[in-house]
Order: structure tokens, then C-alpha cells, then sequence
């Protein structure tokens, strides 16, 4: 079955970028999908059930530790790995979304690099 | 390496895209259009395969990406598909081109934490170069720094294979590398092979190359270079990602040396304090650029103290024994002399000079050093170590006047002391006194006499003096 990617931030630069980073998942059969707030992100998730969430924090509608905390207290979800994103840098965002249930932080502008290095790693990809 | 570009579109690849795809179906259902979409190698990419020999291509900017067929395949079609396949690799390019810059951000805010409490040069050359390779395409990475025993540039640390093919010794007229140190300047030399400056120091099978100087407050002290086995175009952009880099080792390396001369400053701040007394210590630090502390004419007093009976104290008693009660004595007779704003001049075997004025300003310094004089005495029968109490009684002459501060001596070693005859007096009065016993001039008494008591001892021949002195002892 092929793996699938979410990303939710509701700039659609920042969108567009993250989808660029991943670009070479393409080639080996992750679908990318994209969210631009939390409503969104919580339906895509629900139907679509992701491996891995790029979840940016400041999204309308519903802020992304809303969104995480929601999928982290659902059994039917809580096993997806979620990477917070955001432009925050400081050590109260990471604690609190520790607290949340996220699995990972990446601050902006984020490193291409070691984010693809890592979502590779999390669907389990050489 | 820093985020890869891809310049090129491949019809496969836009159409992976599920909103492109939706895109096209969407417009095949809107014209009722019999089409499909094939590679350029002819295989079906979307829609269904019908009989027809109409094949119209698709372009990205003039570049054939694969071709739109079928009986209702148009052109205009064809120009529709290839304006989205353009405006999708715009988008792509530009994404690039910012997570280039992502990436290179990226990597100068990781060498600039990493370097900011760094003080071991071997590491902030490693991260520097690390980082390099991170960010400017190559297959050998060196910074070369000058080692002035050696007098040649050495390679401080390296990534890529320049360690196996590379001399890690190079002249400082040498190669590339030596014209970028001699000139002081960045080159980049794009065909390597045919550059009559290269060495076969420099490395095997090099096309291209990058070099800049690293300076340190002003001097160039190395040269981070970058050179690839390919022929690779260096470009500006790549140049300057060097630069940059070299430019953050310069402030990584000047705030290390600046640290080091400030550790070695306060080493031998330190080890003064061991040797040099306090008041000497403050005026020779704050003296401009490392002058000699200025010749002076002023009026001053001067201490002497001398321990009585001390050579027949060494004829009996253990040297080392008597070296640590001496040390005792003189702890506690300088604790004494500074708490009356007097200044030690030396220690002379088991007699102690002292000035008041000196080194500072006191205007009663004639009662400064009467003062002292007294307390020397009263602390000497109360000094914790009962052998000193026991053994020691000093007599001690004190005496006001004008005299030179002068360095004396040679460049290797002065002492900045006071020479003049009030000088001496004061120092044949203190071989004059007895045990516990303060003898002082007529000068000293005279700007002293209405805070002490004294006792006239008479007019006296003193060595080397023509004429009698007044000399009067100190009642306390």
C-alpha cells in the first residue's frame, strides 16, 4: 500500500515548498495531499488516515496543537506521526507540543535536507 | 549538499501531480475531446487509446516533453498543456531556488551557534569546512593555514578525498591556493588543467577550483579552497557561499585569539600579583601602550625596617625554617604597610622598604608612615606565629623629603624605586635604631609632631653625611 504524506500550513508558498522538499517521494509512490487549516486537516485525516503530518501551529479555524491533540487521543489515529512546523522557536512551543503528542519540531525557514532525511526515515523509505 | 535543482520537466512527472491530472481529465470531459497524452518515448500517460495518426507535440520551453493525439487533438489543446506544464516548472524552480536559501540559512546559523562558545581552533576549522561541503558543490574541501615555525601552509582540516591526494604541506608561492595567500584575493578557475599557476600539490584530476584568503584582524593567516573533479562551473553564487563562509571562520578565529590574549593577560596578571607589589602592579597596567613608568621628582617618606640580631638568627637555625618565618613576618608587616596606603618597595634579606606617596597620592603621608611604623611594631608581638614573636624585634627609620622615581636598571629588568639621599637617611636611621625602636628626621617631626609623641635623641653623625642630623624618636 503507498504511504501518504499531509501538509497543512495555510500559506500556500509554504505549501508549495514542503511539497518541493518531498518531491522525490513522489517517484516512490508517497501520495502528498494538502490541508490549509485545521478543519480541513482534521477531515483529511480522518478519511484519508496519513502515515506522517507536517502540521504547521498557526492555522485558522483550528490551531495545529488543536489538530494533533486530537488525532494523539484517537486510537484510530493516534499512530500517525505528526512534525509540528512553525516559526516559533521557543523552548514553551516545543514543551507544549511535546504535551500535545507531537513527535517532532522543525522550526522555519526549516532545512530541506534533514526534513526529507527524516520523513524518509518515519515511512520507512531507503 | 545544499538543496539539489532540477531544471527539467518530464510530461511523466507533471502529471504525477493529482491536481494536474485533474486538470487535464477535466478538460477532456469539457470538450468531449477524443485525446490522449503520450511520452516522448510514446508510451500512454493519460486518457484511452484510440486508432488516429494526428500527434501534436508538447512543449516547456521549446522542449519537446512528450506529445497530445487522437483524432480531436488540436493545437490549441497542445499550447494549453503546455502552458501548465511551464507554469508548473516555474513553480517548481522557484520552490528551489527558495529551499536553496533555506538550506543555505540553514547552514550558517548551524556554524554560527556551533563556532559561538567555540575556542578550539582545530574545530572551528573542522565545522567551517564541514559546513562547506554542506553548501558548494565539490569533491575536495581544505583550509590551508600558515605555520610560522614551518613557514609553509598546512592543511588544518579537510573533507572529501583531498587528504589522499593532496600534499598537506604547501609553499606560500605554490599553486592556486599560494596566489590566492600572496594576493590576498578570492579566484575562482574554472579550467584547472590548463592554469599555469596549479600544482600537482593541489590535488589529482582537478577541473575546477575555488580559492579565498582568511584574514584575522587585517592578515591573511590561511585560504579555505573548494575544487571539484568535474568540470564544474563555479559560478558567483558559489563564490559567494565561499566567502561567506571564510568570512564567518575569520570572526570564529578573531574571537579565539582575542580570547587566548586575554587568558594570557590575566596569567600574567596572576603570576604579578606574585611578584610585583600592588600599587607598582596598578600603575605599570595603567600605564599607555607599555611605557616605562616616568621618571618623577616628588616628595615622599620612606620606611625602612630592618629585623635585629637576624644574622645570628641564620647562624642558628634551619634555613628553610627561617625562610617560612620570614615569609610569616613579611605577610603580616605588608598587610600592615598597605592598610596605611604605603607602597612595599622590596624586600632586602630580612629588612623591608616602603614609600609613602609614591606610587599614589597621600598628602600626610610623614603621618601615614609614622603610623605604620607603629602598627609594624604593636603586630609583631601579636603575629600568630609565637617563633617570630619569640625571635624578631625590628628597628625602623623613617624620614620625608624629595627624591627621583626612576626605572634603574637595564630593558631585561628596572625597578622603578626612589634614589636620592633622603634615601639614605632613612635607611641609616633604621641601622641606627634598636630593637622596637622608631627613629624618624627633624622633617618627619616637624609635619608630624602635633598627632604623635616624640623624644629628642640629639643631633647625630650618620654615614656618608657631612653634616649632623636631628633625629627623634617615636613615643607610642
Amino acid at each position: 500500500m503507498s504511504k501518504k504524506v499531509l501538509i497543512v500550513d495555510d500559506e500556500p508558498h509554504i505549501r508549495t515548498l514542503i511539497e518541493q522538499s518531498l518531491d522525490s517521494l513522489e517517484e516512490l509512490g508517497v501520495d502528498v495531499e494538502l490541508a490549509c487549516d485545521g478543519y480541513q486537516a482534521v477531515d483529511s485525516i480522518v478519511k484519508q488516515k496519513p502515515d506522517l503530518i507536517i502540521l504547521d501551529l498557526m492555522l485558522p479555524k483550528m490551531d495545529g496543537y488543536e489538530v494533533c491533540k486530537k488525532i494523539k487521543t484517537d486510537p484510530q489515529l493516534e499512530e500517525i506521526h505528526v512534525i509540528l512546523l512553525t516559526a516559533k522557536g521557543q523552548e514553551q512551543d516545543k514543551i507544549k507540543g511535546k504535551m500535545v503528542g507531537a513527535n517532532d519540531y522543525i522550526t522555519k525557514p526549516f532545512d530541506p535536507d534533514p526534513l526529507l532525511s527524516n520523513v524518509k526515515k518515519v515511512l520507512e523509505l531507503s | 549538499m545544499a538543496f539539489k535543482q532540477k531544471s527539467t520537466l518530464c510530461l511523466e512527472g507533471f502529471l504525477r501531480s493529482k491536481k494536474n491530472r485533474k486538470v487535464l481529465l477535466d478538460l477532456m470531459q469539457a470538450c468531449s475531446k477524443n485525446f490522449w497524452v503520450e511520452s516522448l518515448e510514446g508510451e500512454l500517460l493519460l486518457g484511452e487509446l484510440h486508432d488516429s495518426f494526428l500527434s501534436i507535440p508538447i512543449h516547456v520551453f521549446s522542449q519537446p516533453i512528450g506529445s497530445l493525439c487522437g483524432k480531436e487533438a488540436s493545437k490549441e489543446i497542445a499550447a494549453c498543456i503546455s502552458h501548465l506544464a511551464e507554469q508548473y516548472l516555474e513553480k517548481k524552480l522557484l520552490a528551489q531556488e527558495t529551499l536553496g536559501k533555506y538550506s543555505e540559512i540553514n547552514g550558517f546559523y548551524r556554524l554560527l551557534s556551533q563556532n559561538i562558545e567555540n575556542f578550539d581552533e582545530e574545530k572551528i576549522a573542522k565545522l567551517s569546512v564541514k559546513e562547506l561541503s554542506c553548501l558548494v558543490h565539490g569533491n575536495q574541501y581544505a583550509l590551508m593555514m600558515l605555520n610560522h615555525e614551518s613557514g609553509y601552509l598546512e592543511v588544518k582540516a579537510c573533507e572529501g578525498n583531498v587528504c589522499d591526494t593532496t600534499s598537506l604541506q604547501m609553499a606560500l608561492d605554490e599553486g592556486i591556493t599560494g596566489a590566492s595567500y600572496r594576493k590576498q584575493e578570492g579566484l575562482i578557475v574554472n579550467d584547472v588543467p590548463n592554469d599555469c599557476r596549479f600544482s600537482p600539490q593541489e590535488g589529482d584530476q582537478i577541473q575546477a577550483m575555488m580559492c579565498v584568503p582568511v584574514k584575522v584582524m587585517g592578515d591573511v593567516v590561511g585560504v579555505l579552497r573548494v575544487s571539484s573533479g568535474q568540470q564544474k562551473q563555479y559560478t558567483s553564487q558559489d563564490f559567494k557561499l565561499l566567502k561567506a563562509i571564510s568570512g564567518q571562520l575569520s570572526i570564529s578565529l578573531e574571537k579565539l585569539y582575542l580570547h587566548q590574549k586575554g587568558q594570557d593577560q590575566e596569567k600574567c596578571k596572576k603570576m604579578m600579583q606574585n611578584y610585583v607589589s600592588k600599587d607598582l602592579r596598578r600603575s605599570l597596567l595603567s600605564s599607555e601602550n607599555g611605557q616605562l613608568l616616568p621618571t618623577d621628582r616628588r616628595t615622599i617618606s620612606v620606611l625602612f625596617a630592618d629585623v635585629r640580631g637576624f644574622s645570628s638568627l641564620c647562624e642558628k637555625h634551619d634555613p628553610q625554617d627561617l625562610v617560612n618565618h620570614l615569609n610569616t613576618y613579611f605577610k603580616h608587616m605588608g598587610e600592615v604597610i598597605f592598610s596605611c596606603s604605603g607602597s612595599l618597595d622590596k624586600y632586602m634579606g630580612d629588612g623591608i622598604m616602603a614609600f609613602f606617596n609614591a606610587l599614589n597620592h597621600i598628602s600626610d603621608h610623614s603621618c601615614r608612615a609614622i603610623e605604620a611604623a607603629i602598627f609594624m611594631q604593636e603586630k609583631l608581638r601579636e603575629i600568630p606565629d609565637p617563633w617570630v614573636r619569640e625571635h624578631f624585634s625590628i628597628g625602623i627609620g623613617i624620614n620625608t623629603g624629595e627624591v627621583i622615581m626612576a626605572n634603574i636598571g637595564t630593558p631585561e629588568y628596572y625597578n622603578y624605586t626612589a634614589i636620592g639621599d633622603e634615601v639614605n637617611i632613612a635607611a641609616r636611621l633604621e641601622s641606627r635604631a634598636k630593637a622596637g625602636q622608631i627613629l624618624v628626621t627633624y622633617a618627619v617631626y616637624q609635619k608630624t609632631k602635633k598627632y604623635f609623641d616624640f623624644k629628642c635623641v640629639g643631633s647625630v653623625a650618620l654615614k656618608g653625611k657631612e653634616e649632623r642630623v636631628n633625629i627623634f624618636e617615636v613615643i607610642y
